[in-house]
C-alpha cells in the first residue's frame, strides 16, 4: 500500500492532553440476563458511576435482554429501583434518571430467533436516533448453561458482526466466569464461541484484573530496577498467595455449591494474580504481549504431583462459628446449600513452576469462606541471608525478608525487613515499609467494573482472559479435579472463623514453612 | 477508593527570632515525641509563596493543611514581614493522619515569616526544610509570578492560577516561565471537566465529522470559564477570533455550531443548575434531521485546595494549555475579564 492509500480517521483534537483520552465510542450494550443478580448487583452500579463522571458516550443506550416480561419504562423503573436497592454510597437520581430513561429492553426466551430478530430492530432504531454507530457489546450475564444458546442466537440473526462498515466499527463480546466446568466442558464452550465470534471479539471478564492493585503487579515489577534482579528462584524461597474472605455463600449458594473455592476462585482470580506473578517481562504493553507471556507461565504452572494428591491439595468447609462478633451457621445449613454437600469452602494448593526462573519455587496458594478477615494478597519470601552473624536469641523477633503485594482491602505493597531493637542489646526485628495507595494518591480508584466495562468498549482487552489463558488454568486444576472425582481428597471441617482446617497448615508444614500470620 | 483519611492535630510550637536550624529541630523533636512508631510516608513538600501583606494568610494556611491533611508530607509557607530588624518567625504544627485499617502517618506544616525580600533567601531556607528525596511543588499563592519572580532551585513544579492574571504581560510572564520551570496552572484544571465534556461531544464518527466544520462558538460564565475555555476552543479548533462569542453569566454555556456540506450540526454543553459541591450539565449532539443524544453529566466545582491537591499530584501544562495561552495572549482585548 502506498503512503498516499494510507487514510486515518480524523483525530478528536479536542482531547489532546486531556486526562481521560480513553474516551468510549458510541455504542449499545446489550446485556443478556438484564434481571439477574450479576446486572442488578454489579452492572448497573458500575454503569451509574461511569454515568455520573461522564465517562460514558453521549451515544449509548442499554438494552436488556431476558424472559421477565417488561416494557422499556419498566425496565428502566426495575434498573433505578435495583440501584436504590444495591448502591451503598448514594449516587445522582437526576443524571441516573437520565440515563435509564433510555434504556430499552428485549422480552423473550434465548432459544428462540424471534427474540434476536426483535434485537435487531431494536439495536438498528437506536443506531439511527442516537448515533450510536452499529457499535454493540454484548454482555453475557445470564447463567452458564445458557451463554451457547445466546452466542448461536447471536450468529443466526447476524449481529456478531458490526453492521456498518465504518472504521473501527465493532460487535464484542464479554462473558463471565465462570468459563466452563473444567478442561473439556472449557474447550466446548470455546468451540461454540468461536462457531460465532473471532477471539478478538471475545473478551473473557475476571473483575480481579480490573483492580487497580492487581494491575500495580504489573507496574511494581516492570516499572522498579530494584526488584527484578531479585524476582526468581536464586533470591526467593516461596510464594504465597491468599485469598480470604469472612463472608458465607449468601445469595450465591446453588451456584457456588456447584464450584466449591477451587473453582470459584483458584482456577481463576488465583491463576490471574500468579501469571502477572511470574510471568517474564513482556516487549511491550499491547495485550498479545502481555497476555503471551501469561500464558507461557501458565503453561509451565502444575500442581505438584497426582500420586498422592492430598500431600499437595487440602480442603475444608465451615461448620458454625463466629465471625466478627456474630453467631454464624455451618455451610450445610447455609440456605439452598445441600445439607450433606461435600463442597469445599476453602482449599490449599502447592504448586510449582517448570522454568528456569522459578524451578524449585513452592506456591502456595490458600482461598477461604468464613476466614477470619477479607484480605487479598500474594507474598514473595526470600531466602535467609546465607550467614545471619546474630545469635538465636538475638533474631527471635526476625522473620524472612518478605515483600507483599496487597490486593484488599488496605490495596499497597509492604516490604518486611530486620532492623535493629533501639538498646544496649543488638536485637533484630521485623519491622515493615509500607505503600498504601490511599495515602499517596488522593484520587479515586475505579471499580473493577467500571474499569473493564470502559476496556470493552475502546477495545482494550489487556485486561481480559485470552482462550489460551483460559485453557491453560483449567489444565492446571485438573489433577486435582480428577482426585477429587475419586475421592482422594478428603473434606476436613473448620469452625467458621479461623483460618481453615489443621490440614491447611500441615500441607504447608511439611514443606518446613508455615502461612504468613494475617 | 473513597478517602477516609482525617488528621489530628498533636503538637504545635512557634518562635521569634529563629533560624532554619532550630526550625529543623523543633520538627525532628515534635515528631519523635508524638510519633513512636508512626510511618513517614512523605508524599512531597509544598511551599507556598505568600505576597508580603497578604490579607489572607490564615486563607492560604488552612489550603495548605487541608492539602497534607489528604496525603502525608510537609507544607511550608513562607511569608515575608516588613517588621524591623533581620529575624525569622516559624510556626510548626504537627499532625497524625488516621485511617481505617492502617497506622497513624505524620504529617507537618509550618509557617515562616521573613523579613526582607524574597528571592534572596529562599534557596536557603527551602533547601533546609524540605523533605528530603521528595518532589517540592512551589505554589504562588495570591499572584501570578512574572518570568524572573524567585522560584527555588529544588522546585519539581510551580502552581500558578492564570485566573488572576490582571493583563496579557501577566500572563505572557507565565508562559515564559513555563520555557525553564515546569508550571501547573490551577485555572487549566478548573476547566478541565468542561474540556473533557465538551471533547465528549464529538465521540463517534458522526459526529467527529463535524469537528472541522466548526463555525462558530459561545461560551458563558464566569471569569474561569470564559479565560482559558475559549482560548483553548480557538486554538483547538483553528477558529478565528471573530468566529468566538464570549459573555458574562452565571451558568457556563459552551456552543458550537458546525457544518458539513450541506448539513447542519450543534454541539452544546449547558449547565442546568449552579451547586455548592458540583454542577450538572447538559451534554448534547445533533445533526440536523440525523441522530442526536443527551447526556447528564456531573462537573465538579473544586475548591482551591481541591485543585491544589491534583496540582501537587498532576501532569504540567503541556502544548495544549501553551496554544491556549497564546492566543489568550493575542485576544486579551476582546476575551472577558
Amino acid at each position: 500500500m502506498s503512503t498516499a492509500e494510507i487514510i486515518s480517521p480524523p483525530l478528536n483534537v479536542l482531547l489532546e492532553e486531556l486526562d481521560d483520552v480513553r474516551v468510549a465510542p458510541p455504542c449499545v450494550l446489550v446485556v443478556f440476563g438484564a434481571s439477574g443478580d450479576l446486572f442488578t448487583r454489579k452492572l448497573l452500579l458500575a454503569l451509574e458511576r461511569l454515568a455520573e463522571r461522564g465517562a460514558l458516550p453521549g451515544a449509548f443506550s442499554v438494552v436488556g435482554v431476558a424472559r421477565r416480561h417488561f416494557d422499556d419504562e419498566g425496565f428502566a423503573g426495575f434498573a433505578r429501583s435495583a440501584l436504590a436497592a444495591h448502591s451503598s454510597g448514594g449516587y445522582d437520581s437526576q443524571i441516573w434518571t437520565a440515563l435509564t430513561s433510555g434504556f430499552r429492553y428485549v422480552p423473550g426466551r434465548f432459544d428462540e430467533d424471534a427474540t434476536f430478530r426483535r434485537l435487531a430492530t431494536v439495536l438498528d432504531e437506536i443506531d439511527r436516533t442516537e448515533g450510536t454507530g452499529g457499535n454493540r457489546v454484548f454482555y453475557l450475564a445470564t447463567p452458564p448453561h445458557e451463554f451457547p444458546e445466546v452466542i448461536d442466537g447471536l450468529g443466526r440473526a447476524g449481529l456478531n458482526e458490526p453492521p456498518l462498515d465504518g472504521e473501527g466499527a465493532f460487535a464484542r463480546i464479554v462473558i463471565e466466569k465462570p468459563y466452563g466446568r473444567d478442561l473439556r466442558s472449557a474447550q466446548q464452550l470455546d468451540d461454540a464461541v468461536h462457531s460465532v465470534f473471532r477471539e478478538e471479539q471475545v473478551y473473557r471478564i475476571d473483575h480481579f484484573l480490573g483492580k487497580e492493585t492487581v494491575q500495580n503487579i504489573f507496574a511494581l515489577r516492570f516499572a522498579n530496577a530494584i526488584f527484578e534482579p531479585l524476582w526468581s528462584r536464586t533470591a526467593v524461597d516461596s510464594i504465597q498467595v491468599t485469598v480470604a474472605e469472612p463472608d458465607g455463600v449468601g445469595h450465591r449458594a446453588n451456584f457456588y455449591d456447584q464450584v466449591g473455592a477451587l473453582r470459584d476462585i483458584v482456577q481463576n482470580h488465583m491463576m490471574q494474580l500468579l501469571a502477572l506473578t511470574l510471568m517474564e517481562p513482556p516487549s511491550s504493553t499491547d495485550p498479545e504481549s502481555i497476555r503471551d507471556e501469561k500464558v507461557k507461565v501458565l503453561r509451565a504452572l502444575s500442581v505438584f504431583s497426582a500420586d498422592d494428591p492430598a500431600l499437595h491439595v487440602a480442603r475444608g468447609q465451615y461448620t458454625e462459628g463466629w465471625v466478627d462478633g456474630v453467631r454464624v451457621p455451618a455451610y450445610r445449613e447455609e440456605p439452598g446449600v445441600p445439607p450433606f454437600s461435600n463442597t469445599e469452602t476453602c482449599v490449599a494448593l502447592r504448586l510449582q513452576t517448570d522454568n528456569w526462573r522459578w524451578a524449585g519455587v513452592p506456591i502456595f496458594v490458600r482461598a477461604g469462606k468464613r476466614w477470619p478477615k477479607k484480605l487479598t494478597e500474594i507474598a514473595i519470601q526470600f531466602k535467609d541471608a546465607p550467614d545471619v552473624p546474630f545469635r538465636r536469641e538475638q533474631k527471635r523477633a526476625l522473620e524472612p525478608n518478605t515483600l507483599v503485594m496487597q490486593i484488599q482491602p488496605d490495596e499497597g505493597v509492604t516490604l518486611l525487613y530486620g532492623a535493629k531493637v533501639p538498646g544496649h542489646r543488638f536485637d533484630v526485628s521485623s519491622v515493615a515499609m509500607e505503600f498504601l495507595y490511599q495515602q499517596s494518591f488522593a484520587r479515586r480508584t475505579q471499580e473493577a467494573y467500571e474499569r473493564l466495562l470502559i476496556d470493552v468498549m475502546v477495545g482494550d482487552a489487556t485486561l481480559f482472559i485470552r482462550s489460551d489463558e483460559v485453557m491453560e488454568s483449567w489444565r492446571i486444576i485438573t489433577p486435582v479435579q480428577l482426585a477429587l472425582s475419586r475421592d482422594q481428597l478428603p473434606l476436613s471441617f473448620y469452625p467458621a472463623g479461623v483460618w481453615g482446617p489443621p490440614e491447611l497448615d500441615a500441607l504447608i508444614e511439611r514443606d518446613g514453612r508455615r502461612w504468613r500470620r494475617l | 477508593m473513597a478517602s477516609t483519611v482525617s488528621a489530628r492535630l498533636v503538637d504545635s510550637w512557634s518562635a521569634e527570632a529563629t533560624d532554619a536550624a532550630s526550625i529543623d529541630v523543633a520538627l525532628r523533636r515534635s515528631r519523635a515525641r508524638h510519633g513512636p512508631g508512626m510511618s513517614r510516608l512523605a508524599a512531597f513538600t509544598l511551599v507556598v509563596l505568600v505576597e508580603r501583606d497578604s490579607r489572607d494568610l490564615d486563607g492560604v494556611l488552612a489550603m495548605a493543611e487541608a492539602v497534607v491533611a489528604r496525603r502525608p508530607g510537609r507544607a511550608v509557607v513562607f511569608v515575608t514581614h516588613s517588621a524591623d530588624g533581620a529575624k525569622v518567625d516559624a510556626t510548626l504544627k504537627g499532625w497524625v493522619l488516621e485511617s481505617p485499617g492502617t497506622g497513624p502517618v505524620w504529617t507537618d506544616s509550618l509557617v515562616v515569616r521573613m523579613p526582607g525580600p524574597l528571592g534572596p533567601q529562599i534557596d536557603d531556607l527551602v533547601e533546609q526544610l524540605v523533605l528530603p528525596a521528595t518532589p517540592v511543588v512551589v505554589w504562588a499563592s495570591g499572584y501570578v509570578p512574572n518570568a524572573d519572580a524567585p522560584v527555588p532551585a529544588a522546585a519539581t513544579k510551580v502552581v500558578v492560577d492564570t485566573a488572576r492574571a490582571v493583563s496579557a504581560a501577566s500572563l505572557r510572564g507565565v508562559l515564559q516561565m513555563s520555557d525553564h520551570v515546569p508550571v501547573v496552572d490551577l485555572a487549566w484544571l478548573a476547566t478541565e471537566p468542561w474540556r473533557s465534556v465538551t471533547a465528549h461531544l464529538f465521540a463517534g464518527e458522526e459526529f467527529l465529522a463535524f469537528q472541522s466544520g466548526v463555525e462558530r462558538a459561545r461560551v458563558v460564565g464566569d471569569k474561569v470559564a470564559t479565560g482559558l475555555l475559549p482560548a483553548w476552543l480557538l486554538a483547538r479548533l483553528g477558529l478565528p477570533s471573530h468566529a468566538m462569542e464570549i459573555l458574562g453569566g452565571e451558568r457556563v454555556e459552551i456552543r458550537l455550531s458546525a457544518r458539513r456540506s450541506a448539513d447542519h450540526a450543534m454541539f452544546e454543553v449547558v449547565q442546568t443548575s449552579p451547586s455548592d459541591v458540583g454542577t450538572v450539565v447538559r451534554a448534547r449532539a445533533g445533526i440536523a434531521g440525523g441522530p442526536s443524544n443527551t447526556r447528564l453529566v456531573r462537573i465538579a466545582t473544586p475548591a482551591v485546595e481541591q485543585l491544589l491537591d491534583r496540582a501537587v499530584v498532576g501532569d504540567v501544562v503541556g502544548a495544549a494549555w501553551r496554544d491556549a495561552m497564546v492566543v489568550a495572549i493575542g485576544q486579551w482585548d476582546s476575551m472577558l475579564h
